[in-house]
C-alpha cells in the first residue's frame, strides 16, 4: 500500500497529464455532434453574444462595400421584374400565379464568425430557430452556395462551410449536367474538389459548378466556382476537377438562409423508395 | 504575491482577446493561423508548481475551444506542451541559473536563448495542434508547411510582446 503511495506521489504530473489529455481527447471526440449542441445552447451564448457585439462594431468598416454589392444585386432583382420587362406576347398568352407555387424561401443573416484556417471552417450567422432556421439548410451568399446549417440555437446559427473536410455536396458542371461530389480537401481555402466526374467528358477551364436541387439543400443552379484544372484518378476512371469557389470566404459577410418547404416531402418519398428496394432483394 | 496574481490575470485575459477579436478575425491564410495565446504560459515564472502549470494550460486552451468550438484541441495541445516546459526551459538554462526570484526575463536568457526557448514551446505546441486537427498524416506537408509558417508568425509576434511586457515589468520593480 505504501509502494503504491509512492508511486502516486512519484508519477502524480504524469498521471495529471493523461487525465487532463484524456480529457481533452473526450471532447475532440464528442465535439461532432453532442458538445456542438450543448456548447451552442449554453455556453455559446455568452460566446455568441460577444461575438455578435464584435461583428456590430466590425460592420461600420466595411458598409460601403456591403452597400455597393448590395445595391448591385438589387439591381440584379429588379431587372427580373415583370413590370420592367418587355412584353413579347400580347393578348391571350396569360401567367397565372397560381400555377406557380413558391418553393425556396430565403431568410437574410448576416455573418458573425466565419473562419478560413482550420481544417473544419464554421460560419456563424445571427439567425435562429425564431427565425425560422433549421439545421440541414442551404447558406449562400451573393456570389454563389457557402455553407449547410449545422446546429440552430434561439438566435443563432452555425453552418458547416464549403471550407469543412466532412463537407459532401452534390453539385454538377453548367454546361454538360454531369454532376460529381463537391468536397475540400484542407490544403487551400480558394481550391475546393469536385470528384467523380466520369473520365470521357470534356472539361474546359473557367466552366461555372453550380447546385443540383438532388441533395434537397439548395434550388438548382446556383453558381459555387468555376473550373481551374483537372487531374485524373487512373484506377477509377474518373476525373477529380479542382474548383475555385466564386464567393471568397475570408470576405463573407451578407448571407441568406435557404428554406426549401418541399424538403420533408421529398426526403420522405426518397425514404420509402429506399426501403422498397430492400424489400424486393 | 497578490500582486502578481493579478497581473498574470490581466495578461490572460489581455492574450485571450487578442487571439480571440484579432488574430482569429484576421483570416489571413490557411497557411498562417498564429496561437499567439500560448504567450501566457510561455511568460509565467520559472518555478510555478508543476501541476498548477498543466491546469492552467488546460484551462487556457479550453477557454480558446469554448470560443472556437474546437472541442478540446487547444486544451490537448497545450497541456501536451507544458508538459515539455521544464525540459525546455533546463536546457536554455542561463549558467547561472534562474536565480532566486521567479521571473522570466529576456535579459537573464539573453535574446538568442530565449528565442530558442520560444521556438522550441511554440514548435511542440503548433505541431500536436495541427496535426490534432487534421487528425491523419493524407496531406502531410501541407501540415508541415502550416506549422512551420504560423509558428513564424506566432515566435515574432511572442518575442516581441514578451521585450514589452519585461520592459514593463522591470520598470515598474
Amino acid at each position: 500500500m505504501q509502494n503504491f503511495g509512492d508511486f502516486l506521489r512519484k508519477y502524480s504530473r504524469l498521471i495529471l497529464l493523461v487525465f487532463l489529455l484524456g480529457v481533452s481527447f473526450v471532447l475532440i471526440y464528442l465535439n461532432n455532434n453532442y458538445q456542438r449542441v450543448v456548447m451552442f445552447g449554453a455556453a455559446n451564448r455568452v460566446a455568441g453574444s460577444v461575438n455578435e457585439k464584435y461583428s456590430e462594431i466590425d460592420a461600420y468598416f466595411d458598409l460601403r462595400e456591403q452597400n455597393d454589392m448590395l445595391a448591385r444585386e438589387n439591381a440584379g432583382l429588379r431587372s427580373r421584374l415583370l413590370q420592367d420587362q418587355y412584353r413579347v406576347f400580347s393578348g391571350k398568352q396569360t401567367v397565372k400565379d397560381t400555377q406557380y407555387k413558391q418553393v425556396y424561401f430565403y431568410i437574410p443573416a448576416r455573418v458573425i464568425n466565419n473562419s478560413i484556417d482550420k481544417a473544419n471552417n464554421y460560419i456563424t450567422i445571427d439567425v435562429g430557430t425564431r427565425q425560422g432556421v433549421r439545421s440541414g439548410m442551404g447558406l449562400i451568399s451573393p456570389s454563389g452556395a457557402v455553407g449547410v446549417v449545422k446546429t440552430v440555437s434561439e438566435d443563432y446559427a452555425v453552418c458547416m462551410s464549403l471550407l469543412h473536410r466532412k463537407m459532401a455536396l452534390k453539385a454538377r458542371i453548367k454546361g454538360t449536367r454531369e454532376f460529381g461530389s463537391l468536397s475540400w480537401q484542407s490544403t487551400r481555402p480558394d481550391e475546393l474538389m469536385l470528384g467523380f466526374i466520369a473520365s470521357h467528358i470534356k472539361i474546359k477551364e473557367g466552366d461555372t459548378v453550380e447546385t443540383t436541387s438532388f441533395s434537397s439543400i439548395f434550388p438548382e443552379g446556383i453558381p459555387i466556382g468555376t473550373i481551374k484544372g483537372y487531374e485524373t484518378d487512373a484506377d477509377e476512371g474518373y476525373l477529380n476537377l479542382k474548383i475555385k469557389p466564386l464567393q471568397s470566404f475570408t470576405s463573407l459577410s451578407q448571407v441568406y438562409v435557404v428554406d426549401y418547404t418541399g424538403r420533408a416531402e421529398q426526403d420522405s418519398l426518397e425514404t420509402m423508395a429506399r426501403q422498397g428496394d430492400k424489400d424486393d432483394e | 504575491m497578490t500582486g502578481n496574481i493579478l497581473k498574470y490575470s490581466v495578461w490572460w485575459i489581455l492574450c485571450i482577446c487578442i487571439q480571440l477579436f484579432v488574430l482569429n478575425r484576421l483570416n489571413i491564410d490557411y497557411f498562417i493561423s498564429p496561437q499567439y495565446y500560448i504567450f501566457f504560459l510561455i511568460i509565467l515564472p520559472v518555478f510555478t508548481e508543476r501541476h498548477l502549470l498543466l491546469v492552467l494550460a488546460f484551462l487556457t486552451g479550453l477557454t480558446i475551444d469554448m470560443f472556437e468550438a474546437s472541442g478540446g484541441l487547444h486544451a490537448a495541445a497545450c497541456v501536451f506542451t507544458i508538459y515539455f516546459r521544464g525540459t525546455i526551459l533546463r536546457a536554455f538554462a542561463p549558467r547561472e541559473g534562474y536565480g532566486k526570484d521567479n521571473f522570466l526575463t529576456i535579459e537573464k536568457f539573453g535574446l538568442g536563448n530565449f528565442v530558442l526557448y520560444v521556438g522550441f514551446f511554440v514548435l511542440i505546441h503548433h505541431l500536436t495542434l495541427f496535426f490534432l486537427e487534421v487528425f491523419s498524416f493524407k496531406n502531410f506537408f501541407y501540415t508541415l508547411i502550416r506549422t512551420a509558417a504560423s509558428g513564424l508568425v506566432s515566435m515574432v509576434l511572442i518575442v516581441i510582446s514578451a521585450m514589452a511586457f519585461f520592459a514593463k515589468s522591470s520598470s515598474t520593480k
